[in-house]
């Protein structure tokens, strides 16, 4: 990418279209962000450490204004993030694209990610097999080659 | 562990000097104490009902717990989590990496 082989754009579009193939499957990704993805790329600065690379965010305490963040909760649902996280500014700067936010357990409690409100997240390895946790969207996500990383908390 | 071996690396069972269920005790206050204090946070900010529908049972419990607990308890229990953070860096004084994994297992 840095070289101009690749641009962001087709990185993050390829970064898409796996997730809408495989995410079906796995329920990694609870909040695509897909359509924020062209107004990412347009304000990144091109010699940003990471510029147009493609990430996820786990969706507890990493905030990302104008996006919901729910933290695993049914009671949480539809919040919308008033602020960028400080670790989401620091992504964006460092010129990183998000394209969604990923599954959690409530609360981010427990070392599984099965949980009510949003269901369970699929290992990608072998979907009968939990996925670990607290950060297992993530996790699943980057095991199935969407992104070449997510956000987790641990 | 005899994977592990069996890729070359050295292995060893060992325990680091601490009260297992002491620590495990403690985690589960400070988790209790962040639980009620999110429940709270959810009726209070954000004007959410917190109930049996909207709250895992789980979560519901911890967050009971945790409304039990006082300032003295969790306090308590994060200083616990010092001594327990000692006694794993003089583990790893000797270890290059640990399993939590097999540890938590043992722990259950």
């Amino acid at each position: 990418m840095r070289n101009g082989e690749v641009s962001a754009k087709e990185v993050c579009e390829e970064a898409v279209l796996c997730a809408e193939e495989l995410n079906p499957s796995l329920n990694a990704i609870i909040t695509p962000m897909y359509d924020l993805v062209d107004k990412q790329i347009k304000g990144i600065t091109k010699d940003s450490p990471l510029a147009g690379v493609p990430m996820l965010l786990k969706d507890t305490h990493h905030a990302y204004k104008g996006t919901p963040m729910s933290q695993g909760c049914e009671a949480l649902k539809g919040v919308v993030a008033d602020h960028d996280a400080e670790i989401v500014r620091r992504f964006k700067k460092a010129g990183l694209i998000v394209i969604g936010k990923t599954n959690t357990p409530e609360f981010k409690i427990g070392y599984i990610t099965e949980l009510k409100a949003f269901g369970p997240t699929r290992n990608p390895w072998d979907t009968k097999y939990s996925c670990g946790g607290s950060s297992g969207g993530s996790a699943a996500a980057v095991a199935a080659r969407i992104v070449p990383f997510g956000s987790a908390t641990d | 562990m005899s994977l592990l071996k069996d890729l070359g690396h050295q292995v060893e069972e060992v325990y680091p000097d601490l009260d297992e269920t002491e620590v495990f005790v403690n985690l589960v206050v400070v988790i209790a104490g962040h639980v009620a204090a999110k429940l709270e946070e959810i009726k209070t900010v954000f004007n959410r009902p917190v109930n049996k529908k909207t709250i895992e049972l789980p979560n519901l419990a911890l967050g009971a717990i945790g409304r039990k607990l006082s300032v003295v308890d969790l306090i308590r229990a994060k200083e616990s989590w010092r001594v327990a953070g000692a006694a794993m860096g003089t583990l790893l004084t000797d270890y290059e990496m640990n399993l939590p994994g097999v540890s938590i297992f043992h722990y259950l």
